[in-house]
């Protein structure tokens, strides 16, 4: 109860001139880091999964079949390097950035994430009446980020090995593809029930939350999902520096395209 | 959720409101859903993967022995059969709107028994219908005359090109009453023969000896031989068929008929020119 | 499939020659036959033909055009079909390939005849039942005719003019001396006939498949089914018609030899002999370098995907394997062609698909039940609000 106290004195007068504020989820670089990454995945699985198209839908791309197959080798390969790249320098963000170094610390799992997963359980299944209070990256979030850190490993290790074929056993080439194989079609499922569901599909997202290309939620939104990152930056200057968006000038989010739900 | 308010149907403004985003989602939804399932069916039925174990020798010769033929019977549908050697052209495998209904039972190669002509009057049954000479008694009863039948529209018609056999028509006979041109003439019934069909099975041998007996009632024992047509004035009349005279001249000569009656064993003849180069225009 | 592959091969053909037929190609020209032995008197029309006792169609129909158009087609009738001079035709004898047909060879001016061709194909893996290589089902084995139809002269249509032994300038240099220009054409499509495949990759892989995936057909040979190299990215090259994929040909036709010399693994000359394996891979010496860097780690792994036999051998520990399944042929040469370290990759890469199957199955369906909760949840959430 007292916690619920704490967010209520916090929470802004709509009509009092207290300005609304801005949070910064994402920073140019990372929304940066995001948008090829994005970019990438979606080209890697386009261009790999045509390989494993049945014989009949080949059959209809007709004559045109073979050059789409060397622009699909070429395409690949390049979008495979980009994503290796960008995955190479989100190491080094994670570890010389100051910004990055700060990500890394808050994604690292705690005892806290296991109390929050059970707690989101309870929840779910109405033997707890509120969710438990996220800090700035709760469980889900750090699990799909471990998942994309050990897949963008493997398809890349596999990938490379895969490249370079000739120099290695068949055995570890066998093994190679079906990691390669199975890993992608992992991520493809993971990425659509989990992170589509969580950025496109939820009440209140569709059809698509702005934060990728903004950055920014706002303080409602903040309140409401990160409760304990939101007091921990209200009660923290240093940090308010960070994640409150300085304003310029009045920046708002962008409309959304459909109203929200019921309120 | 609909309730009845003065006898109007209500529905909820809340549904109605969210239905286009429902909608929405749904669209957005079934792509990645179907990119979803086609995934899990290349994890987990990939595709048909030999699963079967090595047969034990014997089982597999006999089971090639048992059911081995007629299943391929039932599965080859190739018009060339394999193996075959010459490059043969779409004419092996016309597909025909009108067609003697003989063929339904019979096949594309009715005759069998008699080995000396059996493949000779096979290609006459390309562009000769069964009835034409397999039906001969009834012709006195009936006034029946010969025409060219479309293969595709079943008109009677006079325009014949094509070489060979190849031509767009059969023979057939058609009943004339009246001074009118009405039907083919089929002496047995495309309906009868489905029937009996449909009934084989269930016959004993004797009663489908009957049954045969039954359908082939208005069938000649005797059957229209080679030199009943290949002679002058035979029995089929060319000239009226529309046959140039060249190509008469060719079709009556002893050569033809000669070839089946008189040799046992024979050189074939040499090339005779009877200006076989054209044909039936 | 097995049915029909070879029929849409030779359909494919056909369609080609039909429409050469249809548009009028200058090339090799000559559609008369002279037909000094009248035999098309009865067998230039279509429905000639009988069913044989087992039923079988029997097509004795010969069109004029096309044979004249062929490669045979300046051969008389009995050439080939030796005997021939009765009606009904009982005493012709079966053709064989192998025969004299009283066209001289020129380099020789002996007779010509295909018997080089026929012995080199009886000492090869599919040559029947020879005295040196004695079959067990020799009628399983295909005959020249299984492979080859009477092969038609094809304008070289593709390749036209995209090199210069296949140009209009070439022809006419040949022209220049010898006048006769049917003849001179007909030399022309004889030797640029031999200038490239006459089979797509696709092709090929349809004429092997077409015995090769009947597992029965392969179980009494002691094979398994060639359903394993369609899990390759060998296939999926030749599925998209990439130029130079490697089908059944590439691998298993010796270097510099023809299709006809296709030798089983252990001989010497044959490219998946294991002493082979490099050469192969990084084709040297051929058309075109495949794996240039290949070394023999590489080379000498298994190509085609494990399938029927690998099974076997992985099941060969249970106590009653040989009980079960009895010394068939199949796990007689899968004991032979498996190594133990073989077999072990075999239980790995199971393994290692099995362990996929569950974590995707367990992640994917602790997401979907998560996701759904969470709706659920938020629903209830915001409607409260």
């Amino acid at each position: 109860m007292t916690e619920e106290r704490v967010i209520s004195a916090n929470k802004p007068n709509e009509k009092s001139d207290h300005k609304k504020r801005n949070f910064i989820r994402l920073n140019f670089n990372e929304r940066v880091q995001h948008m090829i990454f994005l970019i990438c995945f979606i080209i890697l699985a386009l261009t790999g999964f045509m390989i494993k198209l049945p014989e009949d839908i080949v059959s209809k791309f007709g004559e045109a079949k073979t050059v789409v197959f060397y622009y699909r080798g070429i395409l690949h390969r390049i979008a495979g390097v980009t994503m290796i790249l960008v995955s190479l320098y989100h190491v080094f963000y994670l570890l010389f950035k100051p910004a990055g170094r700060r990500w890394l610390v808050d994604m690292l799992p705690k005892l806290k994430d296991l109390h929050d997963m059970l707690g989101t359980m309870l929840y779910y299944v109405r033997l707890r009446e509120k969710p438990p209070e996220y800090d700035r990256f709760y469980y889900k979030q750090k699990m799909e980020y471990g998942a994309l850190i050990a897949g963008a490993t493997l398809m890349s290790v596999t990938g490379l090995l895969l490249w370079t074929e000739q120099m290695w056993p068949k055995f570890i080439l066998d093994i190679a593809i079906i990691v390669h194989g199975m890993e992608a079609i992992l991520a493809c499922l993971a990425i659509m029930v989990w992170h589509m569901y969580e950025v496109h599909l939820k009440p209140r997202k569709f059809p698509i939350d702005n934060l990728w290309i903004t950055g920014v939620i706002d303080e409602e939104e903040m309140m409401e999902e990160f409760p304990l990152h939101y007091k921990k930056i209200m009660a923290d200057p240093d940090l308010q520096k960070i994640f409150v968006q300085q304003e310029k000038e009045e920046v708002r989010r962008p409309r959304r395209i459909f109203a929200r739900g019921s309120q | 959720m609909a309730k009845f308010v003065n006898g109007v149907k209500k529905v909820p403004t809340l549904f109605l409101k969210r239905l286009p985003i429902f909608l929405l989602k749904v669209l957005y939804i079934l792509p990645f859903l179907l990119f979803g399932i086609w995934l899990l069916k290349l994890v987990y039925f990939p595709h048909e993967v030999p699963q079967v174990e090595a047969k034990k020798a014997g089982e597999t010769s006999q089971v090639a022995g048992e059911d081995g033929i007629f299943k391929k019977i039932l599965l080859q549908k190739d018009v060339v059969p394999r193996e075959h050697f010459h490059m043969v052209d779409e004419f092996v495998s016309r597909p025909e709107t009108v067609h003697p209904t003989c063929l339904t039972c019979h096949g594309t190669y009715p005759h069998s028994k008699e080995k000396k002509v059996r493949s000779i009057l096979n290609f006459h049954a390309g562009f000769i219908a069964c009835s034409v000479c397999h039906a001969r008694e009834k012709h006195d009863e009936h006034l029946v005359y010969f025409a060219w039948v479309d293969r595709e529209t079943g008109a009677i018609s006079k325009q014949r090109k094509g070489e060979y056999g190849k031509y767009p028509a059969n023979i057939f006979p058609i009943q004339i009453a009246k001074g009118v041109r009405t039907r083919i003439f089929r002496p047995v019934s495309e309906e009868a023969a489905q029937q009996f069909l449909l009934y084989k099975d269930k016959y004993t041998p004797d009663q489908v000896a009957q049954a045969k007996a039954k359908l082939h009632q208005h069938i000649s024992s005797k059957p229209v031989f080679c030199s009943d047509c290949h002679k002058k004035d035979g029995y089929l009349d060319f000239k009226e068929l529309g046959f140039p005279k060249q190509r008469i001249d060719y079709l009556n000569s002893t050569e033809i008929v000669g070839m089946i009656e008189k040799y046992k064993k024979f050189y074939l003849p040499s090339k005779i020119d009877f200006g076989a180069e054209e044909a039936v225009e | 499939m097995r049915f029909y592959g070879l029929m849409i091969v030779k359909s494919c053909m056909l369609a080609a020659i039909l429409v050469m037929l249809h548009t009028g190609v200058t090339y090799a020209q000559g559609d008369v036959l002279p037909d000094t032995e009248n035999c098309l008197l009865c067998h230039r029309y279509p429905n000639m033909g009988r069913y044989d006792k087992a039923g079988n169609k029997k097509i004795y129909y010969v069109n004029e055009k096309m044979f004249a158009k062929s490669v045979h087609g300046k051969l008389r009738c009995k050439s080939c079909h030796a005997g021939l001079d009765e009606i009904p035709h009982t005493n012709v004898k079966k053709v064989d390939c192998s025969s004299k047909c009283h066209i001289k060879e020129p380099s020789t001016g002996k007779e010509f005849s295909h018997e080089n061709m026929v012995k080199k194909y009886q000492r090869s893996v599919h040559g029947a039942d020879s005295a040196t290589n004695p079959k067990k089902h020799p009628e399983d084995l295909p005959t020249c005719k299984y492979c080859h139809d009477n092969p038609m002269y094809r304008p070289p249509r593709d390749i036209w003019g995209k090199s210069e032994a296949l140009s209009n300038e070439t022809l006419a240099r040949c022209m220049g001396c010898h006048t006769a220009s049917q003849w001179a054409e007909r030399f022309y499509a004889h030797f640029t006939h031999r200038m490239r495949k006459r089979r797509s990759q696709t092709e090929v892989v349809r004429l092997c498949t077409s015995c090769h995936e009947d597992q029965e057909k392969m179980a009494r040979h002691g094979l398994e089914s060639i359903e394993t190299y369609k899990d390759t990215y060998h296939w999926i090259q030749v599925e998209y018609g990439v130029e130079n994929a490697p089908d059944c040909f590439s691998c298993h036709v010796p270097l510099g030899y023809s299709a006809h010399d296709i030798r089983p693994r252990t001989d010497r000359i044959s490219p998946i002999n294991m002493t082979n394996r490099v050469k192969t891979c990084s084709n040297l010496g051929g058309m075109q370098s495949c794996h240039p860097g290949a070394t023999k780690e590489f080379a000498t792994g298994r190509v085609h995907a494990y399938g029927m036999k690998a099974q076997l051998m992985a099941a060969k520990n249970n106590k009653n394997f040989r009980e079960e399944q009895d010394v068939t042929l199949v796990v007689e040469r899968a004991e032979k062609d498996f190594s133990p370290e073989e077999v072990f990759h075999y239980k790995i890469l199971k393994l290692l698909r099995l362990f996929y199957k569950l974590l995707i199955a367990s992640i994917i369906s602790f997401m979907l039940v998560h996701q759904v909760l969470d709706y659920m949840a938020s629903r209830r959430h915001h409607k409260s609000h």
